[in-house]
């Protein structure tokens, strides 16, 4: 019984612990329009001083850093360089994990300092990179590993939705979902 | 009072548990924090070529950066609205009039605010430091700027080789050591 009583204890705290993190989901959030919210954008606010992984020291470094990845990765994927597009893929996710660690909600105005915001979107840009993972792998007959990923990526759309609405990010849920569903077939 | 001394053993189990568990969730922010604080002079692990650019001076002069190829550059992106920034100001006008002779340049690029603003502040603060007007933050953008000031050390190459994120002390003895590092390299 004492025991019990702990444990409820414990518990109780834990609970409370975890609902002060919980983000708010803002209501009557607004929609923000793909002219305004989406990969290019992103790509044309982090061009510039390239950002290697040893010299990330700063969220904002790794933010960009992974940016300047994936923009590397979206050439090679074109190109049909599969085997570097991955390598790239990979490497704006680790950029993009070690940032999602302190800062985990997307934002269509992530104000930097007075008068400057940036598009922030760790999540939809990490989950972009895991579709695209996803489609080299089923190119590469591994359909298994294709459906991981495509889940992994509909789970990061689901939480950036969750805090901002965009165009982009319900463009790529239905992309997903459709993906995950032709591959149930 | 042994079954209370039970309780109170139980209840202080289970609020050291917790504590650890709190404390572990955020030694990761703390660990980040110390090590952005060993040293404000972060040095780049291969030197990366600066974003060429053009911007207009106070004068309504254009500089181009790429015409100072050969001397060593120092970047500070500010605005007259951080306080860090007005306090580091008159470091910079003491930097320029010793090492300007030695080939060092310094330019504070100012970020979104109007001429009139920036003029009405160097001349109730006697700025003499050369100021370049970044009107629409492109140029902040290119070097990746998300705090102000940041400072950035060009060589005489044109490679970015130090960075410096909020105020620091130009008269200091690890400003002093890189810009003479800098200036001492061919």
């Amino acid at each position: 019984m004492k025991k019990l009583r702990a444990f409820i204890f414990v518990f109780a705290l834990l609970a409370w612990q975890g609902c002060a993190g919980t983000p708010r989901v803002p209501e009557n959030n607004p929609l923000i329009p793909l002219g305004k919210a989406n990969v290019q954008a992103v790509f044309e606010e982090n061009e510039g001083l390239e950002i290697l992984p040893e010299d990330a020291k700063e969220l904002r470094d790794f933010y960009r850093g992974g940016v300047q990845q994936k923009a590397k990765a979206e050439k090679e994927f074109r190109e049909k360089a599969y085997p570097e597009a991955m390598k790239l893929y990979r490497s704006s996710n680790e950029f993009f994990q070690t940032l999602i660690q302190y800062i985990d909600e997307d934002a269509a105005a992530y104000n930097l300092f007075e008068g400057t915001d940036i598009l922030f979107f760790p999540n939809l840009l990490t989950a972009d990179n895991h579709l695209k993972i996803g489609l080299i792998c089923q190119t590469m007959g591994r359909d298994w590993r294709a459906k991981y990923n495509w889940k992994r990526a509909l789970s990061l759309v689901k939480k950036s939705l969750s805090t901002e609405r965009t165009e982009w990010g319900l463009a790529l849920e239905q992309e997903l979902l459709s993906l995950l569903a032709a591959q149930q077939k | 009072m042994r079954k209370k001394i039970g309780q109170v053993r139980q209840l202080l189990i289970a609020l050291v548990g917790t504590a650890i568990i709190w404390g572990t969730q955020g030694a990761g922010l703390i660990l980040a924090q110390a090590s952005a604080e060993q040293s404000l002079f972060h040095t780049y692990a291969k030197p990366i070529a600066a974003p060429d650019f053009s911007l207009e001076n106070l004068q309504g002069k254009i500089v181009h950066l790429k015409d100072y190829r050969g001397k060593a550059i120092l970047l500070n992106f500010w605005a007259t609205w951080c306080p860090n920034c007005r306090q580091e100001a008159h470091s910079f006008n003491t930097l320029q009039a010793k090492y300007l002779s030695q080939g060092l340049e310094i330019y504070r690029i100012n970020t979104k605010e109007s001429r009139e603003t920036i003029l009405k502040f160097t001349e109730k603060n006697s700025i003499a430091t050369p100021i370049l007007l970044d009107k629409t933050g492109k140029v902040g953008r290119l070097f990746g700027v998300w705090a102000h000031p940041t400072s950035y050390l060009v060589d005489r190459r044109g490679m970015v080789r130090y960075r410096v994120v909020g105020q620091a002390d130009w008269a200091g003895r690890e400003a002093l050591r890189v810009i003479h590092l800098l200036l001492g390299e061919k």
